[in-house]
């Protein structure tokens, strides 16, 4: 038996004549001689009457004040995936085949208790085989799965996968019914090398490690959700992404030769960010100072990446949306070192107080003052901040750069000569992203699209 | 996201569930040999002019850089200790201020989702202060923290990285930097 698993989103069922496309996808498949497995997901998108976003909202206006719990958000999320499934399966039905619908549990899709962002821990494909087996076509409720249903805990409760869990679903059932391929159909005929909305010109790629989609994916492109790409590449299991809306033979995703030539895939874009800069100051507290902004943002819990530091100064990057967040925190913030007394002038320590540039430093224009007093037995020192709003990331997604020279050169030179900042870099082994601003993606995503694809044969 | 609970931190720590990766970190990546390089440009030079003739420069050389950090005065890098003395003949040619370090390593902290979790640096820096480690550089992505620290530091450095995510030592993989250097690049 060679199954297949073929995965509809959104767009692809939310009409009759979408659904229809999508059948087709599947009646085609089956004439091929596949078993087809087929996983959705809910209806539409943010505003449709079984969206997911739409059924939220219906729960949270039963009382604006008083928050659902996780596991009840969960089992109204997953009523989006029943009905559009229980629809598509009677689809297929009414075109002459011979198929049923299936909730994540009922297709033997085990989690942990994590509501909203469970993970499978197991799946027990002998139901779904004895379905093949006796000529269905299993139609399987994508993002869903259950908790253990033996154990006491939240036995059998339903449980959603987090974003782009219906990937995630389709991957995992790929590997467990040992498919031949998973294809993930969409409204794009594949993987692209930049945004098409920004980028008319970008192309189509025919092929793609799984290394490089989990990366574009990660830097902001919306074909694939990352975890559905590193399942398929931990269980070798082909992917494809495909248009439900033509023929185009699509993106395979695939393992690639370890041994093949560096390569560039694509250009994303992603986030809302703020850029904050520290002048530390040259002092030995220097290290101690970092660890302190790292502990404090922490126990708030902002993320910090883009992390920078020289011999003077600490710069990273936080989302727009925690920004109020962490400027609060660093506003007028007190990192206190103690010293031997002996060894220091008779100071018994040095106080490094944040502050933020003016407007900005309400906590520090009242918490400098308190420590006047103390001055002759400490040292105060202020740590001026700087932020730049208004950021973001772009990446070009370049696999095996570490070994090729000039890729950095190419792209810095670029963005230069157009005249766009670069606030900083980062870069790992699959791709170099740029923090810039907002107002420049655009056209930087447009000139290096140029630069790196139009003039290169990309495959 | 708010920091884990310990009961959430058993399910984010510790190696792959059967199916998914786990949350949180599951490995560890080591390079050694590994040099980092201090370019300070002089006072009253334009900095990007300057930062893209030696970039351009390094690229004609063939000597490939990472860990690429821009400063108010200068930039910072990371390359293969093979091609450092390549890299400082290259960068004689400028009027500029170079500072080198060999015999580094960068220990690379492996993770799904690293920026839906906070608390991985403190975490990462006190681990690597505690093993006697410097941090010359660090680079992040989504799904890594990495660190360049003295190559003769590295053994208690992961062990204390081991200890700080509960990671069994399969978790380190060795990643040598040029397994695909070709010589004709570019």
């Amino acid at each position: 038996m060679k199954i297949l698993v073929q995965k509809f989103g959104g767009t692809s069922v939310d009409r009759p004549e979408h659904r229809a496309l999508a059948a087709r996808k599947v009646i085609q498949a089956r004439d091929a001689g596949y078993s087809p497995v087929v996983v959705v997901s809910a209806i539409g998108r943010a505003g449709a009457p079984y969206a997911t976003d739409t059924l939220i909202k219906f729960l949270k206006d039963v009382d604006p004040q008083t928050s659902p719990s996780e596991r009840e958000l969960d089992m109204m999320m997953a009523c989006g995936e029943i009905i559009s499934t229980a629809v598509f399966a009677q689809t297929l039905t009414a075109k002459g085949c011979k198929a049923i619908a299936l909730s994540g549990g009922q297709a033997g899709i085990i989690t942990d208790p994590k509501f909203g962002d469970a993970r499978i821990s197991e799946i027990r494909p002998q139901y779904i085989l004895r379905l093949l087996e006796q000529g269905y076509i299993p139609v399987v409720c994508g993002f869903q799965g259950i908790t253990e249903p033996a154990v006491d805990y939240e036995h059998g409760a339903i449980t959603t996968l987090g974003r782009g869990g219906s990937d995630t679903t389709a991957a995992a059932l790929g590997v467990a019914l040992h498919a031949h391929a998973v294809e993930i159909f969409t409204d794009v005929d594949g993987i692209k090398t930049a945004d098409p909305d920004l980028v008319p010109a970008a192309l189509t790629l025919v092929s793609c490690s799984y290394e490089e989609v989990a990366e574009i994916a990660h830097q902001g492109a919306k074909v694939v959700h990352p975890r559905a790409a590193e399942l398929a590449m931990d269980h070798d299991i082909p992917l494809w992404v495909k248009s439900t809306f033509s023929d185009a033979p699509g993106t395979c995703i695939a393992v690639r030769d370890s041994k093949a030539s560096p390569r560039l895939t694509g250009i994303t874009h992603t986030g809302r960010a703020v850029f904050i800069r520290l002048e530390i100051g040259d002092t030995v507290h220097k290290q101690q100072i970092e660890r302190e902004v790292y502990r404090m943002m922490a126990r708030a819990g902002v993320s910090i990446y883009f992390v920078t530091f020289s011999a003077r100064t600490l710069s990273f990057v936080v989302d727009r949306k925690v920004y109020p967040i962490a400027r609060d925190l660093l506003d007028g913030m007190v990192v206190p070192i103690p010293h031997d007394p002996a060894e220091c002038g008779g100071k018994v320590g040095t106080f490094y107080i944040f502050k933020y540039s003016d407007g900005q430093d309400l906590a520090y224009s009242v918490q400098r003052p308190l420590l006047e007093p103390m001055e002759g037995s400490i040292t105060v020192r202020d740590v001026p901040a700087t932020a730049v709003e208004n950021c973001t990331v772009i990446s070009v997604i370049a696999s095996g750069h570490r070994a090729q020279a000039g890729v950095m050169a190419k792209i810095f030179e670029c963005l230069s000569c157009a005249g766009v900042p670069i606030y900083q870099t980062a870069d790992t082994e699959m791709s170099i992203s740029f923090l810039i601003s907002e107002t420049d993606v655009d056209r930087s995503v447009t000139l290096l699209h140029g630069l790196l694809f139009e003039n290169n044969a990309v495959s | 996201m708010n920091r884990l609970s310990t009961s959430q931190q058993q399910l984010t720590r510790g190696p792959r569930v059967s199916f998914e990766r786990a949350r949180g970190i599951y490995a560890l990546h080591v390079t050694r040999d590994v040099a980092h390089a201090k370019v300070q440009l002089k006072e009253g030079d334009e900095r990007i002019g300057a930062t893209t003739r030696i970039l351009n420069a390094l690229a004609k050389a063939n000597i490939a850089i990472f860990l690429i950090k821009l400063h108010k005065s200068g930039l910072t890098f990371a390359l293969a200790g093979s091609n450092l003395s390549r890299a400082e003949a290259t960068l004689s040619h400028f009027d500029v201020a170079v500072t080198t370090r060999r015999d580094l390593a960068v220990v690379a902290i492996i993770a799904g989702s690293m920026r839906e979790v906070s608390g991985i640096m403190t975490d990462i820096s006190d681990a690597l202060l505690t093993a006697g480690a410097t941090i010359y550089e660090t680079g992040d992505s989504h799904d890594s923290v990495q660190c360049l620290i003295e190559e003769d530091r590295l053994n208690d450095s992961i062990s204390r990285l081991l200890d700080t995510f509960e990671l069994p030592e399969s978790a380190v993989e060795e990643h040598p930097l040029y397994a695909n250097t070709r010589d004709d690049q570019p």
